[in-house]
């Protein structure tokens, strides 16, 4: 018991007063509090003091104000990562799939946890809790009454034990009994809901007969331009005739207004809008009137009943007319539904936009995000030139904060981002940063994978538009504690840096490259390389050079000693890293080394750049190194570069240490052996 | 910094450093692993063959803190140390074999004792001021301690506790503490006597506070009122007189009383008797003799010593008093 308490952190130690004014203190004003002064007057001073006491009303706020205040005086830390994973640089992720293997791992592991509790409760029964966590207790699949009757339904509802509250209703019908209207349309409305199956569900935490069940093929959602379904995406089931929902609907004699609408709405979302259309038709007939979630759900799945563009706004605007028909007042949804709708209409659809717009003006409804996403991708669609509806946006929702209202509106962001690079608008882009930074916008950013495009077009867009000085500010900021630069992203990057001569800085960028696990790409190093050595930079550049260049020969030479062929393949030399590397060391002063990389050309049969050659052999003169010069023309003369009697006779001219027999002797040598190869080959 | 393949861990490239140096010995295996240092204790490393460069950690992310970062956002909540996000070179723990503390990587000590990174003196002002709105002002009327006191004579102390555990009761919390000067109650002799007889020890004679704890009930609402309910009793009952205290005695009382004692007496018939030889006649009336100023002076002396005790203050009190009282100085 008295364990837990010793990790008390805080002790908090109230003394309040109590005044003997105050009117709940009766009891004690009846035992005879007294002060010096008589009780009556509560304000009434000692005569030296003339300051009345007022005391001040208490103020109240709602029990999170004190937290959300706290958590404005702290801002994003670009060193760290995501809050739910663990600070240790074993445990942040540093790649887009560590990313989601630690997050899913995880979540995993909360879900195993779940899972054992389920199946042993009998081991689960201890409460640690004070006030107890109800989501934390093993769900227990008994439920305390079994008799069939309204109160053991209710119990099953309450629980969302779909299968099990069906079951009990139709117990209940058959042997007899009645189940008021109002049970039965929660129960509909919850079928129609979930889709006839329990919530929360995983399939592989089924038993296999539950598996078996359930095996149904869930056909896989593929949107608008038909692209597969995302992983992150679920897989949404479809409706299917037979039902517990279809069975109990079927089942009533006189289904209410109620009843219509929650299948009207589970089948539009269940993708069965032909049917959904039906019953709205049967509703209709009957008399009934829909209410404005149900219209929602018919204006938002119109695309799935008619083809043609003219003919989907005809339906669009007919359920609009009803909805004023029947004097029901639309809300955001229904206009985001007609501008969801509308974004599959064409040009028509762009004719309308402003009246549907308008027409939301007039009510006094204020847009979502989701609103101005549908009307961005109304007016830009893809294979078009841009056009700048979005700076009329930004000018409207600039410095606004937003809510989510709309299953769409965390869409907004990744979209507006796309447009901006689509236009190159690198202040506009700015503009639209800033509002994701405001308030608590960066919560429609949308998931990982919307994050990680939405940062990827802005940093591409920076490097493009911007100097080395702020893409280097916000490359910062932005990796890799929100995103993870892929190789063609990190080559944009060099590009700039490239642009704007800061050549120092990629130390800095090859530590990044390492953490982000890309020194192991082919493409990358070698860009990598070609930036350092495509012109000579001051010296202290060049030697701050050498950690990196030695890191990536040490990976190489990693790479090419292991022991498994697809790992070898991985990253190998090729003639312009070679090159690259013998002029890198040239440049830093580091001969010795140089040297040692000419019988790796020979090794791997790469030919040496001719400038790499040249600039080797004219060190080599410089520092009077007879062997090392020899050896540099015996690798050109063995590779056959075209200048080799070029080179030979400088080095006869500027070195009178070497005998020109030596040089003749290394020409004739190299010839012959390249004359008998050749034989040989033949 | 240098990149090398060679193994290791670039966080601890210090602690590296000095176990290399104590590799070449010439007796590898008499080197006890526990004589190393701190956390480095009893672990094996394989240090030949070339690491994979996939398989090495990250730098901790202090290389990539910027000198004029914002600590808050850092660390904005109480914390367990983390080595890789506090750029700062802490050393704890016993430094073994005469080397020198061990570092803060693997460091076991820093993670076992509370740190207060998170309320570096920029959090707090930053904390107090978005606090400031749900703050009123302070009346201006109690500027004081004492005008404080003058206000609000009862004060009430209670006690919250704050756990990272499961669970966010205490049993501790639920005591109540009730304060009051006994001098802002409305007692008179009898009654002020009476209460201190009742409340015991829980009255403070130096300070003159009375003090009341409840622990008795399960809530601290109920122990509250159980203090406000012994409050208002205690001075209900303070004001009653039973019928058996009119049979007091002096034996029965805590303290000597002057008036109606035996030394009271005394005196009086000593002053007549000195009054007659003097001048032959005793009329002066009692009142007159006790007012005298030589009377007044022996009775608190005699008071003192038998109240608080005898002590060679009150002694000698008592001599100058009985002599000046005979007129022998």
């Amino acid at each position: 018991m008295a364990a837990p308490f010793q990790r008390c952190a805080c002790r908090i130690v109230f003394r309040s007063r109590i005044s003997r004014e105050q009117r709940d203190a009766r009891s004690l004003s009846s035992s005879g509090i007294a002060g010096n002064k008589s009780e009556t007057a509560p304000t009434e001073e000692k005569g030296s003091e003339e300051v009345p006491l007022v005391i001040p009303r208490k103020k109240k706020w709602d029990k999170l104000a004190v937290l959300k205040a706290l958590s404005t005086t702290v801002k994003r830390d670009p060193t760290s990562v995501d809050y739910n994973f663990i600070d240790d640089p074993y445990l942040i992720p540093r790649t887009t799939m560590q990313y989601k293997w630690f997050s899913l791992a995880k979540e995993s592991g909360q879900k195993a946890a779940e899972f054992f509790i389920n199946k042993n409760p009998q081991f689960f029964q201890q409460e640690f809790a004070e006030p107890s966590i109800e989501a934390f207790l093993p769900k227990t699949s008994t439920f305390l009454i079994e008799e069939p009757c309204e109160e053991a339904l209710q119990e099953r509802l309450s629980r969302k034990a779909l299968k099990a509250a069906t079951d009990m209703y139709f117990q209940i019908v058959d042997g007899g009994g009645t189940v008021s209207q109002d049970m039965t349309a929660d129960l509909l409305d919850l079928l129609c809901f979930h889709g006839s199956r329990d919530p929360g569900q995983e399939a592989s935490l089924l038993s296999p007969e539950e598996q078996e069940e359930d095996a149904e093929p869930s056909r896989r959602r593929s949107n608008v331009k038909g692209r597969m379904r995302r992983a992150n995406e679920p897989a949404v089931r479809r409706w299917r005739d037979g039902d517990d929902a279809d069975r109990l609907f079927n089942s009533l004699a006189e289904p209410s207004a109620r009843n219509y609408c929650s299948l009207i709405k589970g089948l539009a979302k269940y993708e069965a809008a032909d049917q959904a259309f039906r019953t709205y038709n049967d509703m209709q007939q009957k008399g009934l009137r829909a209410d404005v979630s149900t219209y929602n759900a018919l204006i938002y799945s119109v695309k799935e009943v008619r083809d043609r563009y003219e003919e989907r706004w005809d339906l669009i605007q007919q359920l609009l007319n009803q909805l004023r028909l029947e004097q029901i007042r639309p809300d955001l949804q229904t206009f985001n539904a007609t501008l969801r709708s509308l974004r599959f209409c064409g040009l028509t659809g762009r004719r309308s936009c402003l009246d549907v717009l308008r027409e939301m003006v007039h009510l006094g409804i204020e847009p979502s995000l989701a609103s101005y996403t549908h009307i961005l991708s109304i007016f830009n669609p893809s294979n078009t030139p841009p056009s700048d509806i979005l700076y009329q946006i930004m000018d409207e929702i600039e410095r606004k904060e937003f809510t989510i209202q709309d299953q769409d509106d965390n869409r907004f962001f990744v979209d507006a981002m796309n447009m901006c690079l689509r236009m190159n608008d690198v202040e506009l882009a700015y503009r639209l940063h800033k509002l994701q930074e405001t308030g608590e916008n960066w919560r429609l950013l949308g998931d990982s994978y919307a994050r990680s495009v939405y940062y990827g077009k802005f940093l591409n867009l920076i490097c493009q538009m911007e100097g080395g000085e702020e893409m280097w500010k916000w490359y910062k900021n932005l990796v890799p504690s929100v995103y993870y630069p892929n190789v063609p992203a990190i080559l944009n990057i060099l590009r700039a840096l490239e642009v704007s001569n800061m050549h120092h800085k990629v130390t800095d960028l090859w530590e990044d490259i390492r953490s982000l696990q890309h020194f192991n790409k082919q493409e990358l190093v070698e860009g990598v390389l070609e930036f350092m050595a495509r012109e000579k930079q001051a010296p202290e550049v060049q030697q701050l050079f050498m950690p990196v260049v030695q890191n990536i020969k040490d990976n190489i030479e990693f790479y090419y000693k292991a022991a498994a062929p697809a790992r070898r393949a991985t990253l190998s030399w090729s003639s312009t890293s070679l090159s690259n590397l013998l002029i890198l060391y040239l440049r830093a002063g580091e001969l010795k080394k140089a040297s040692e990389m000419l019988p790796l050309f020979k090794e791997h049969t790469k030919t040496p750049r001719a400038e790499a050659m040249e600039e080797y052999l004219a060190v080599c003169v410089e520092a009077k190194d007879k062997v090392k010069a020899k050896a540099g023309l015996s690798v050109a003369v063995h590779c056959g570069l075209p200048k080799i009697v070029e080179y030979a006779e400088n080095l006869k001219s500027s070195m009178t240490e070497i005998e020109q027999s030596e040089i003749d002797a290394i020409l004739k040598e190299e010839i012959s052996v390249g004359a008998e190869e050749m034989k040989t080959n033949q | 910094m240098a990149w090398s393949n060679e193994p290791g861990h670039a966080p601890g490239a210090l602690r590296q450093k000095i176990v290399q140096q104590n590799k070449p010995s010439f007796f590898p295996f008499t080197q006890d692993p526990g004589n190393q240092r701190g956390p480095q204790r009893g672990r094996r490393r394989r240090d030949d063959g070339i690491v994979n460069p996939s398989r090495r950690p990250m730098v901790p992310r202090t290389a990539k803190m910027a000198e004029d970062q914002d600590w808050p956002s850092v660390w904005p909540t109480a914390a367990t140390f983390k080595p890789s996000a506090v750029p700062l070179p802490v050393r704890m723990g016993f430094p073994l074999n005469r080397g020198v503390q061990p570092d803060k990587f693997g460091n076991n000590e820093l993670r076992k004792i509370p740190n207060f990174l998170h309320l570096t003196p920029v959090a707090v002002k930053r904390h107090c001021k978005v606090l400031k709105q749900f703050c009123t002002d302070w009346p201006a009327a109690l500027e004081t301690d004492e005008a404080c006191e003058e206000h609000f004579p009862l004060e009430v102390i209670t006690t919250d506790y704050v756990l990272s555990g499961p669970s966010l009761r205490h049993p501790d919390a639920r005591i109540v503490t009730l304060k009051l000067k006994l001098s802002r109650l409305q007692l008179d002799e009898h009654a002020r006597k009476k209460i201190l007889k009742l409340v015991g020890d829980r009255y403070d004679k130096e300070s003159d506070i009375l003090t009341i704890t409840a622990d008795r009930c399960p809530h601290r609402r109920q122990n509250y009122d159980y203090t406000r309910y012994l409050l208002t009793v205690l001075y209900l009952e303070a004001w009653k007189t039973e019928p058996w205290e009119a049979g007091i005695t002096p034996e029965d009382r805590d303290e000597f009383l002057w008036e109606g004692s035996p030394s009271e007496h005394n005196i009086l018939s000593t002053m007549r008797a000195i009054q007659q030889a003097d001048k032959g006649g005793s009329d002066t009336p009692e009142e007159d003799i006790v007012q005298n100023s030589d009377v007044q002076l022996y009775k608190q002396a005699v008071v003192n010593q038998k109240n608080h005790g005898e002590s060679s203050e009150h002694v000698q009190g008592y001599k100058d008093s009985v002599k000046r009282l005979l007129g022998l100085n």
